[in-house]
């Protein structure tokens, strides 16, 4: 009942803070062909990360983009990002101050999740295009039979094409105001195994755009490549073409907490269809509605694609099936693991499906697991955004049908049932099924882990509040209670087991039999002991039984004291191994382990794993060769005109990385990193391509003193006192409950700081040093007519629908905040100081001013054209800027970039101008 | 409750007016009571239960997409690996025009302008071809394309010709025909697409019916005439024997008064029928098979085309003998690019079209006239007797035929389609009549 309240009242908070939610992200302006001027998130600049770093040897040994491993990894990133980093100020992280924490975890964390979507699943062409959906097949049929009375007799019925193109993005460009949708880019709805993440084109970054449909020839305020992405094609031939159901599943999760993210607000612009009016819009900015809305159809249409074709009878029949009357009993049907298209390219659209044959018919519990864990998310979604999923969409000015909700619903009802009938011996699950020789005997913990993981999101996900009361289900037993019993049986079986094997040290064999309990493989594999974690805490969250915390925190201190290795910041891949192997599976699941360790992890305990993330991080993902590229969201912010790496972190921009015409920002599929001098002979007889990080002439500085960040050891119990208080349990943004341990009240000490000092160390990455929003919003209101207290509190309280953490507020338990009352005020007191008006308004007027970090080349490119540049912007603008920056920088001057790039009107009142087309800006 | 008597122009009128104007929510309008909901079906939970989905798909690909070949990206043969959507018919009409003059015949790789010096011959092809697409609906037998081809043949043929390039017999002929060719019928079949698979590729199996004639004659429906040796004793001329050059003096000029007659016109049969590759028809039943590669650019894949497409592909006839004759094998090979001048409207096709024929043979033995005094072939080489033998009959065809290949596509629409191409012939065979261009236009609708 409690759980119940508490579930409510978030929601109604929610509720009423999102029509409030105004907004707009940022801050590079996009001149549209109907003349509006809509805003795009720009670039940063990061902090210093000097003192994490330790040169490291290292061979990318695989660059192929394996589409399940690389999604799981960006899930797991996802969740340290800006949605994760809101979570762990409301749990009262002591991230005061931590720039470099903020850094990875809000910003590259993030955009590495956020683009390993867009450029592995829509950019790239890596998989079945949307437009081929059976959602669409359904609606053209529909469109077809209604419009008949229209049409003459004989002419053809509308195409999938027709539909998309001709109904139902026109009227998203209105609902979201963006003009028009990305050439070449293919959102697609079954994705393709694997394939090479090369470029296949010159990424254009001059603003060049030629605009087909508009005429609109350039001045867009945005790269060329914001709308043409046909150069992030991949190569199809490289191409993997088969169907992995776990891929599968992992996108499907991919897209469903990305839809909530994009539609988490609605932004006011300029109408796209009555000039000089302003109206609310859907999504958070125009881009992120589009993107929201394209998350959305790709979900549904893989959904039914998977109900309506994937169906697997065990002979290895597909076709269709009705989930909701589906009963194992009555002849199993299930997703099999592998399945084959028979594609055929048509010309003038991507290859389209004409047939599908079942490659191989075991069902894994991996493939199972991620496709529950992903569509319990998309059920999550479907009563979550009401504004989205409504009755009769488009009339009502929804997108989808509300009633796909009850296929979701049954495809994850057939997957648990799957799972009890198929993949369990006794009450244990395992991890393969084969028609042949049905269960198997042995499960790994990669597998135990998804499908603990799987099996608490989904019965959480049916207790959910919404979806309960839209579907009239009884609140405590939920949805469908007798499936939602059975997985939480299945969960507690395999929890209990993990806890029944694990060693006297806290280890994890890589598998078990789990009819003799021994264990299979190695027991000195680091990948299962961050497995044996995550399905641990899983297991916590869903029974908040501390015996599991206190298990993985045994596991924890095995890592901490075998497997981490100081001097180079990487976890060993097995005991007695000087080479580490990365794979983006490890980079998730270790991730993964660290962010839920530090959820269980009482506050007062948290700050040194706070401390060495940074270090872990930069050296795992940025120095090792993992990341293989980046944009300007984190760092390359002049878009590699001159400099291929400008932000000196050993990762380029992405059209300067390796290949003919560089490489997606995404993972590498293999990485191999020498622990020491004499492992360095081992990594040299290792296939694979080494890696320097200075190669792309990033000047990467190296100033990690040696022992100054060991991995902390935690406390297996922690101890009862009376200075601890008991924590409410936390809404994290994805929707569902999670406990938090009793803590020690966070009294953060004085450090005397200044309200400019807590705004640059807190502040900039989202808001920018002179306060024109990044992925935050601009300052001007809050400097210059806000008062005092109503600027104090939006840090104060936060601001869910734009995920402005509650700085002052927490869990609005005992425990705290991370900022007090006074230090806000300080922060408040600044931004309203005469000293940073003037900064406001410089910085809006175009001046560089040397004691910051450069901003984006487009911030002043697109406000060029607002201030009287006619001329299209080339790569010689870009780099205009960039000069400008250096010669104030060493000149100690402030300089005028607006002037430089031929703005003609008076950079005195450019801000007014501004504001005008910002209008959003300044309302809230 | 429905909001209409008519839900579906209900329906339509509300798109209409989406279409117009923005969403209540676009609109900024407090939300209204919303819009009692259609009763429109919501198949969700049955999709692809009582019928495949992939067999509703398959229904709609027609009408989706009207042609799976893009009508700029193939050439101007149907040697490419895509085939036609299931239950469509294509409709062409071709045309290929060829002129053969003398020096266009060969032998040894080189012009044979002593036999063939002043001959001429003109032949106009018309193709009716009907292309059809089913689909047997089950694994491995999709993707099918059947393929009626109805041949024309007219030729005119005009000129003199000296056998064995005796100068002095001069044959004339001057006649022309217009005959049905063998009809063929093939079934291509698309085993590999491109989308799943580097290239694309299909392969192909038919037969060609013996509609067309065999038996075509000198002279027959027309003129042929002779200058012939005077005969020393009124009798034909011995075989084997050296007789002086001046008995091809004389000039009777009809084909009844010419002594050695079957010599001459039985070069080939013993009724004095044209080499094969001058007959409309083969006489007997012959079978291709063939196997076609495509590879299609996408926009992005090779600059500076946007879309282009290169094709590859190979037929073999086999053919059987027929009256004696065996017209022999005939592989037909092709390698050509094809890519938009004008995207959506016009693309050029370049490349390499050629024939490899293998020798024909003809059965029996005739008389031809040698030259053994000077050991020459040609009285212009010194000789001075000519000396009568009986011989196997030799063949007339032989080698590769190679032709560079232009095409202009024009395809006001994409059901429609014309192409004109010249073959300009780049590689001259071993033996036989190659014409140094020809001309092709060709019309196609699809249905």
């Amino acid at each position: 009942m409690t759980r119940g309240i508490v579930r409510k009242t978030c929601l109604a908070l929610l509720l009423a803070l999102l029509p409030a939610g105004s907004l707009l992200l940022a801050h590079t302006l996009m001149n549209t062909p109907d003349g509006r001027v809509i805003e795009i998130k720009e670039g940063t600049a990061q902090p210093d990360l000097a003192i994490y770093r330790t040169p490291l040897k290292s061979k990318v040994q695989e660059r192929r983009f394996y589409m399940g491993n690389a999604q799981y990894a960006a899930n797991e990133m996802f969740f340290v990002g800006q949605t994760g980093f809101t979570d762990m100020i409301r749990a009262v992280f002591p991230v005061r101050a931590k720039q470099a924490f903020h850094w990875v975890t809000h910003q590259e964390a993030y955009w590495y999740a956020r683009l390993t979507m867009g450029f592995g699943a829509a950019t790239s062409h890596c998989g079945i295009s949307m437009i081929h959906g059976p959602y669409w097949t359904v609606k053209a049929q529909e469109y077809s039979r209604k419009n008949r009375l229209q049409r003459d007799r004989g002419e053809r019925s509308l195409s999938n094409k027709d539909i998309f193109l001709g109904f139902y993005l026109p009227l998203l460009y209105k609902r979201v105001g963006i003009p028009r949708v990305f050439d070449d880019a293919h959102p697609v709805y079954l994705e393709f195994a694997s394939g090479m993440p090369y470029f296949t084109g010159k990424m254009g970054v001059a603003d060049d755009f030629r605009d087909p449909q508009s005429a609109k020839d350039g001045a867009w305020g945005v790269p060329r490549y914001w709308y043409d992405t046909r150069p992030f094609r991949w190569d199809h031939d490289t191409m993997d073409v088969m169907l992995d159901m776990g891929a599968i599943g992992q996108t499907q999760k991919r897209r469903a907490v990305w839809m909530a993210y994009m539609y988490k607000a609605n932004h006011i612009e300029e109408s796209p269809s009555v000039p000089g009016e302003e109206i609310t819009l859907l999504g958070n900015d125009a881009e992120e509605g589009l993107r929201g809305a394209m998350l959305t159809w790709m979900n549904t249409n893989q959904i039914l694609a998977l109900k309506a074709q994937f169906a697997a009878h065990p002979d290895g029949k597909l076709g269709g099936i009705n989930p909701l009357r589906y009963r194992p009993e009555e002849g199993l049907r299930y997703f099999p693991h592998l399945i084959r298209p028979n594609l055929t390219l048509l010309g003038d659209l991507p290859e389209r499906p004409v047939g599908w044959s079942v490659k191989d018919r075991r069902s894994l519990l991996w493939d199972q697991s991620s496709l529950l864990w992903g569509m319990s998310e998309y059920f999550h979604q479907v009563y979550r955004l009401p504004e989205i999923f409504t009755a009769n969409p488009p009339v009502d000015g929804g997108l989808m049908e509300k009633s796909l909700g009850p296929v979701v619903r049954g495809m994850n009802n057939m997957i648990v049932r799957n799972l009890a009938a198929m993949h369990r011996q006794g009450d244990l699950l395992v991890s393969e099924w084969s028609p042949e020789t049905g269960a198997g005997t042995t499960v790994t913990l990669r597998d135990s882990a998804l499908a603990i993981l799987a099996l608490r999101e989904f019965v959480d996900r049916y207790l959910e509040i919404n979806a309960v009361e839209a579907l009239g289900a009884d609140e405590d037993a939920g949805i469908d209670p007798e499936v939602t019993r059975l997985a939480g049986k299945m969960l507690r079986a395999q929890a209990e087991f993990l806890l029944a094997v694990q060693g006297q040290d806290g280890s994890f064999y890589e598998g078990y039999d789990v009819t003799s309990r021994r264990g299979t493989g190695r027991s000195t594999v680091a990948r299962s002991q961050f497995a044996g974690i995550r399905a641990l805490l899983a297991a916590y969250h869903a029974t908040e039984n501390e015996k599991y915390a206190r298990a993985a925190r045994q596991t924890w201190n095995l890592l901490a004291g075998s497997y981490y290795h100081e001097p180079t910041g990487l976890f060993r891949s097995q005991l007695g191994s000087d080479v580490v192997e990365l794979t983006p599976y490890d980079v998730g699941i270790q991730l993964g382990a660290i962010r839920e360790i530090m959820f269980t992890t009482p506050v007062h305990l948290i700050e040194p794993i706070l401390d060495w993330y940074p270090r872990w991080w930069v050296q795992t993902v940025d120095i090792s060769g993992m990341q293989q590229s980046e944009l300007n969201f984190t760092g390359e912010l002049f878009y590699g005109v001159r400099d291929a790496d400008f932000d000196g972190d050993g990762i380029p921009f992405a059209s300067k990385g390796p290949g003919r015409h560089g490489i997606a920002p995404s993972l590498a599929a293999r990485v191999a990193v020498a622990l020491g001098g004499s492992a360095s002979s081992a990594l040299a007889g290792l296939e694979g391509e080494d890696h320097d990080p200075d190669r792309w002439g990033g000047n990467v500085r190296y100033e990690y003193q040696a022992g100054s960040m060991p991995m902390p050891r935690l406390p297996i119990t922690i101890e009862e006192s009376d200075e601890l208080v008991e924590r409410s349990p936390m809404k994290r943004f994805d929707g569902l409950t999670y406990p938090l341990p009793a803590s020690k009240p966070y009294h953060p000490s004085d450090t005397g700081l200044t309200g400019k000092q807590l705004l640059q160390r807190n502040c900039i990455l989202c808001h920018g040093w002179t306060g024109q929003g990044i992925t935050g919003l601009p300052w001007r209101a809050d400097a210059f007519e806000r008062t005092r207290d109503s600027m104090f509190e939006i840090p104060k309280f936060g601001r869910a629908s734009r995920l402005m953490p509650e700085w002052g507020l927490g869990n609005a338990d005992g425990v705290g905040s991370v900022l007090s009352d006074e230090e806000i005020y300080r922060i408040v007191d600044f931004v309203q100081s005469d000293e940073f008006k003037t900064l406001i308004e410089e910085a809006e007027a175009g001046i560089i001013h040397p004691q910051f970090p450069p901003k984006d080349a487009y911030y002043y490119i697109s406000r060029a054209y607002l201030h009287g540049r006619k001329e299209k912007a080339t790569e010689a603008d870009i780099l205009t800027v960039l000069e400008a920056y250096e010669r104030a920088v060493a000149t100690n001057t402030k300089i005028n970039v607006l002037e430089l790039l031929g703005a003609t009107s008076s950079a005195a009142g450019a801000h007014k101008e501004e504001q005008t087309a910002a209008g959003a800006a300044s309302r809230r | 409750m429905k909001t209409s008597d008519s839900p579906a122009a209900a329906g339509l009128l509300l798109l209409g007016l989406l279409a117009v104007l923005p969403p209540a929510a676009a609109r900024g309008e407090s939300p209204q009571d919303p819009p009692e909901p259609v009763e429109t079906p919501a198949p969700w939970l049955d999709l692809g239960v009582d019928e495949p989905l992939i067999d509703i798909e398959r229904k709609l690909i027609k009408d989706q997409i009207r042609t799976f070949i893009p009508p700029l990206l193939r050439g101007f043969t149907p040697m490419h690996a895509f085939t036609l959507p299931p239950n469509t018919l294509e409709a062409g009409l071709s045309a290929r025009f060829a002129s053969i003059g003398g020096d266009d015949f060969f032998r040894g790789g080189e012009e044979n302008t002593a036999a063939f010096g002043d001959f001429d011959v003109e032949r106009l092809f018309l193709d009716l071809s009907l292309f059809y697409g089913f689909d047997l609906g089950k694994k491995y037998l999709h993707n099918f394309t059947a393929f009626l081809n109805v041949p024309f043949l007219a030729s005119r043929t005009d000129g003199f010709l000296h056998p064995n390039g005796v100068g002095l017999i001069d044959i004339m002929n001057r006649a022309s025909t217009q005959e049905i060719g063998d009809v063929s019928l093939f079934i291509k079949k698309k085993v590999v697409d491109q989308a799943n698979f580097p290239v694309g590729i299909a392969v192909m199996g038919g037969i060609f019916f013996p509609t067309g004639a065999n038996d075509e004659r000198f002279g027959v429906d027309g003129l042929i005439a002779t200058r012939a040796p005077t005969l020393p004793s009124g009798g034909p001329p011995p075989v084997g024997v050296p007789l002086p050059i001046e008995i091809l003096a004389g000039l009777p000029r009809t084909v009844g008064q010419f002594p050695f007659n079957d010599g001459v016109f039985n070069r080939f049969s013993d009724d004095g029928r044209l080499p094969s590759v001058l007959q409309p028809g083969d006489g007997a039943m012959s079978y291709q098979v063939g196997v076609f590669l495509t590879r299609q650019f996408l926009p992005g894949d090779l600059p500076p085309f946007h879309r282009a497409a290169l094709h590859f592909g190979t037929t073999q006839r086999f053919r059987q003998k027929a009256d004696g004759v065996d017209r022999g094998d005939l592989n037909t090979h092709q390698l050509t690019f094809v890519f938009p001048l004008k995207r959506d409207f016009v693309s050029l096709e370049v490349g390499y079209f050629g024939t490899y024929q293998s020798a024909d043979h003809y059965d029996g033995t005739f008389i031809t006239p040698f030259f053994t005094d000077a050991g020459g072939t040609n009285v212009s080489s010194g000789a001075t007797h000519v000396t009568f033998k009986e011989v196997p009959r030799p063949p007339f065809t032989k080698g590769e035929w190679g032709n560079l290949v232009t095409s202009l596509i024009v395809s006001p629409d994409p059901q429609i389609r014309f192409v004109a191409t010249l073959l300009t012939r780049v590689v001259e065979p071993d033996l036989g009549p190659a014409p140094p261009n020809i001309f092709r236009f060709s019309l196609s609708a699809l249905f």
